[in-house]
């Protein structure tokens, strides 16, 4: 949160804006618990017992303080003096709090519910604490002092502020996440011994108090002593002769990676078929954001039809690999023509396209990927696949025999893991296509196309040449992606291929960052395996996306992880703003 | 005005255009138009605003496709129903009245781009990173490098190019224009919103373009003072047609063009 110096309000002013952002963070407040967030939240222990809320801490209160502080942080915006601004910051959480409560007497009186179905005598209990109206004075005073410790809190300096929040959000992520973190510490191998130690921190529901407080100190601790401990290492390197210090460098980025590769290989053996599950779908939604980021990121085609591709995949194998098809080729045998067909598709899209741009392409593309989904339910094509029934009995892509590993014992794999391990070499193989052809003539083409296309064809790229090797090579990684879902499911059916699999691409690329190859690594571990992981989320997984959205395009535009472009537009942005005072 | 014509052009015609005439709807933006550029002249097209000029550019870059007339360049190939792209390659480049760089790639790579028509490593090479895509690829990055010092960028290659100071994108959109090895070089107002110092530099550097690199010019330009010094041949459009041709002297005392600049008395 920058500091505004230059437009101080007058202190009329300033009591008029911490009311404003009070009363919209008390409505914003309402509508979370309205739509169930809050009763869904309450069964997950964060803390498993906190003196002052007697049993102890659950997620739905750290979401209802946690608004009321941020309601707070911004009712107090930098005002000075900042003793002033902290009080706006407890009067902006106090306006909030006056809001639930007024809720809380209406409800109380009149049955909401026949409106609210989540109005429930049970939400009440919670924004009361378990005291009906005698708990109405609670809820104010805790609305003061957390708008008073949000506002405090923005007043701090800046990486004292960073660490308190990082700190706070690892304890609240480690009570989310315990079930998780139990169920993998229970496994024998290394990486679930160490997550067993992580679970000593646990009591029978929620951290221990002790637990929760070793949390906040060593995550906060390492924000601060990072930078320092990195610098020392940097310096440390820098001091030796340069080849060496090339070579030392060398050295640790491939260990990292070797490291990395490693514990991926690792995952599936030592946390079961849940967590590789959770990772298949990872997997899918990497390939399918790998592909979308070469369209959208480098061509800046908008393909909002993206699943199109990945149904063609998914068919395709099922129509060859299945008994009902007749034609029951093996799956490697298989996944050559899906890709083929997948291209061939993006093509077909691509030349009638060839003249559109922006808006107008994102609805033909649109409208192409609904032409798919239909032509799968409907009954024309119903003897080759299916029709709603889908495709049955799609043999495994792999049969790997029970095999022995260190530490593990004898494992025989269940087909979650091993279509794992497919989606990793597929993954990696599109890492490195994606990579290559970034680094190329045709990558270049791809970006002076999304710049300027005029120009762009007049220093000698040929647009129709460009714009179709886009389309079927994010078309190619669809269809792959497509492949092994059809192989990991063994059945699929038109309903999985609904427009939402092609927002849920192009919304993980943006988080990740557009055009950048981790990020969509990123983009798709936050956006699929959190709300997995954390199963209360599954309901509000679309109001979740656009919160995330929104939040992200207002304070971080450009992704999670950023590419290099994005990175240097924002470094010139900001000399930019330093230059202009000058 | 136009009844000299060349169909075939001799040797040292370089870009041949023979009563091409362009038009939007009930607008005739170009009215039979002709004009010969011999190789290696510094040849300029002015007139008042309006008057055709950009539009004979974006004829002759394959951006339009005029509806008569003929286009030739160095020796016999017809410019007409050609792509941009394909244009580039023959040996045409261009640069733009508002300036047109890649605004968010860096210097390097906008000048990488220019240098596109000139690279031929294949889908299997870039995949597989063969030896001959990664010799190209590091000839070209140092080709892009030596243009970026022609016209003084090398300082600024990683810089974005939307970030670079006017004149810098100018020079960067020469340089990618160049990146292409053109042996005709259309500049639209290249000296355009410089102070006098940035316009003296730029007629040297134009010069260069010609005297160093045996590039041929044809540039569009305003200032007078520019036309002037740096053209060999003048031709003057108004209304689309062609109202006058000849050296600077001749320009100077037409008094058609007079009269196209200073305006017509009521009719």
């Amino acid at each position: 949160m920058s500091a505004m110096v230059g437009d101080m309000p007058s202190r009329g002013e300033a009591v008029k804006r911490s009311l404003q952002y009070g009363l919209y963070g008390g409505l914003t407040l309402l509508l979370v618990a309205l739509v169930g967030m809050l009763p869904a939240f309450s069964e997950r222990m964060i803390i498993s017992s906190v003196p002052p809320f007697g049993q102890g801490l659950t997620l739905a209160q750290v979401v209802l303080f946690g608004g009321l502080a941020a309601v707070g942080a911004y009712g107090a915006n930098h005002f000075s003096p900042r003793w002033l601004g902290v009080l706006l910051g407890g009067l902006a959480g106090l306006v909030g709090a006056l809001v639930l409560g007024a809720f809380v007497v209406l409800g109380l009186r009149v049955n909401l519910q026949p409106v609210f179905v989540n109005a429930t005598p049970r939400l009440y209990e919670m924004l009361t604490f378990g005291r009906g109206l005698d708990g109405l004075p609670l809820l104010l005073g805790v609305g003061v002092v957390f708008g008073v410790l949000g506002a405090g809190l923005d007043a701090l300096p800046r990486r004292a502020r960073r660490a308190i929040i990082i700190g706070l959000v690892m304890v609240v992520v480690l009570g989310a996440l315990q079930d998780l973190i139990k169920l993998l510490g229970r496994s024998e191998g290394p990486i679930g011994r160490t997550i067993a130690l992580v679970g000593t921190a646990f009591e029978r529901k929620g951290l221990s108090m002790a637990g929760a407080v070793a949390a906040f100190f060593v995550s906060a601790g390492l924000y601060l002593l990072w930078p320092g401990v990195k610098a020392r290492l940097v310096a440390a390197v820098d001091a030796r002769p340069t080849s060496e210090a090339r070579r030392i460098r060398r050295t640790s980025r491939y260990l990292a990676m070797a490291l990395g590769v490693l514990v991926l290989l690792w995952l599936p053996l030592d946390l079961g078929t849940y967590t590789s599950e959770v990772f298949d779908t990872v997997g899918l939604f990497v390939l399918m954001g790998l592909g979308l980021t070469v369209v959208v990121g480098y061509a800046g085609l908008l393909d909002l039809g993206y699943v199109a591709f990945f149904a063609i995949g998914a068919y395709t194998v099922g129509v060859l690999t299945a008994p009902s098809g007749g034609i029951e080729l093996s799956f490697f045998q298989a996944l050559p023509i899906a890709i083929g067909v997948s291209v061939l598709a993006g093509i077909l899209l691509g030349i009638p396209v060839l003249k559109t741009h922006g808006d107008y392409l994102a609805i033909i593309t649109l409208g192409f990927g609904e032409i798919i989904r239909v032509l799968a339910l409907s009954d024309v094509l119903k003897p080759w696949i299916g029709g709603a029934q889908g495709i049955q009995l799609i043999p495994k892509a792999l049969e790997l025999p029970a095999i022995t590993v260190p530490f593990v014992g004898r494992v025989e794999l269940q087909t979650q893991q091993e279509i794992y391990y497919l989606i990793i070499v597929a993954s990696a193989a599109a890492v490195y296509v994606t990579w290559r052809l970034r680094e190329s003539r045709y990558g270049r083409a791809w970006m002076a196309m999304r710049e300027d296309e005029p120009v762009a064809e007049a220093s000698g790229v040929n647009l129709v040449n460009t714009k179709l090797l886009a389309f079927a090579t994010g078309a190619s990684l669809a269809g792959l992606s497509g492949a092994l879902f059809g192989a990991k499911l063994g059945s699929i059916f038109p309903h999985s291929f609904s427009l939402l699999i092609s927002i849920n691409v192009l919304v993980l690329i943006i988080v990740g960052g557009m055009g950048s190859i981790p990020g969509v690594f990123l983009g798709a571990l936050v956006l699929v395996a959190v709300p997995e992981l954390l199963r209360e989320f599954q309901d509000f997984r679309l109001l979740l996306y656009g919160a995330v959205l929104i939040i992200m395009m207002l304070k971080r535009p450009e992704g999670l992880w950023p590419s290099t472009q994005a990175r240097r537009a924002l470094r010139s942005a900001e000399a930019d703003e330093v230059g202009d005072g000058s | 005005m136009s009844e000299q014509s060349a169909p075939s052009p001799s040797p040292g015609e370089l870009l041949v255009i023979d009563g091409v005439t362009k038009r939007f709807g009930g607008l005739t933006a170009i009215d039979e138009l002709s004009l010969t550029v011999p190789e290696l002249q510094i040849h300029s097209v002015i007139g008042p605003n309006g008057a055709g000029k950009t539009t004979l550019f974006n004829c002759i870059t394959g951006f339009y496709t005029p509806e008569e007339g003929q286009m030739r360049f160095g020796g016999s190939e017809s410019l007409v129903h050609l792509r941009p792209d394909e244009i580039s390659r023959l040996g045409i480049a261009r640069t733009y009245q508002n300036i047109r760089v890649f605004p968010e790639l860096s210097a390097l790579e906008n000048v990488l781009i220019g240098l596109h028509g000139r690279l031929h490593a294949s889908l299997v090479g870039v995949l597989f990173n063969s030896g001959g895509t990664r010799r190209e690829e590091s000839w070209a990055l140092e080709e892009a490098g030596r243009l970026l010092s022609f016209v003084g960028l090398a300082d600024e290659a990683d810089q974005m190019a939307g970030n670079l100071a006017y004149g810098d994108q100018r020079r960067l959109e020469i340089a990618r224009a160049i990146a292409s090895e053109p042996r005709l070089l259309l500049l639209d107002e290249p000296t355009a919103g410089m102070n006098l110092n940035e316009t003296a530099e730029m007629i040297e550097f134009i010069r260069r373009l010609r005297d160093d690199r045996g590039i041929t010019i044809l540039l569009i330009e305003h200032d007078m003072r520019v036309v002037m010094t740096i053209s060999e041949q003048i031709t003057v459009m108004d209304f689309g047609r062609k109202i006058a041709e000849g050296t600077p002297a001749e320009i100077q005392s037409n008094p058609r063009v007079i009269e196209a600049y200073l305006g017509r008395g009521t009719e």
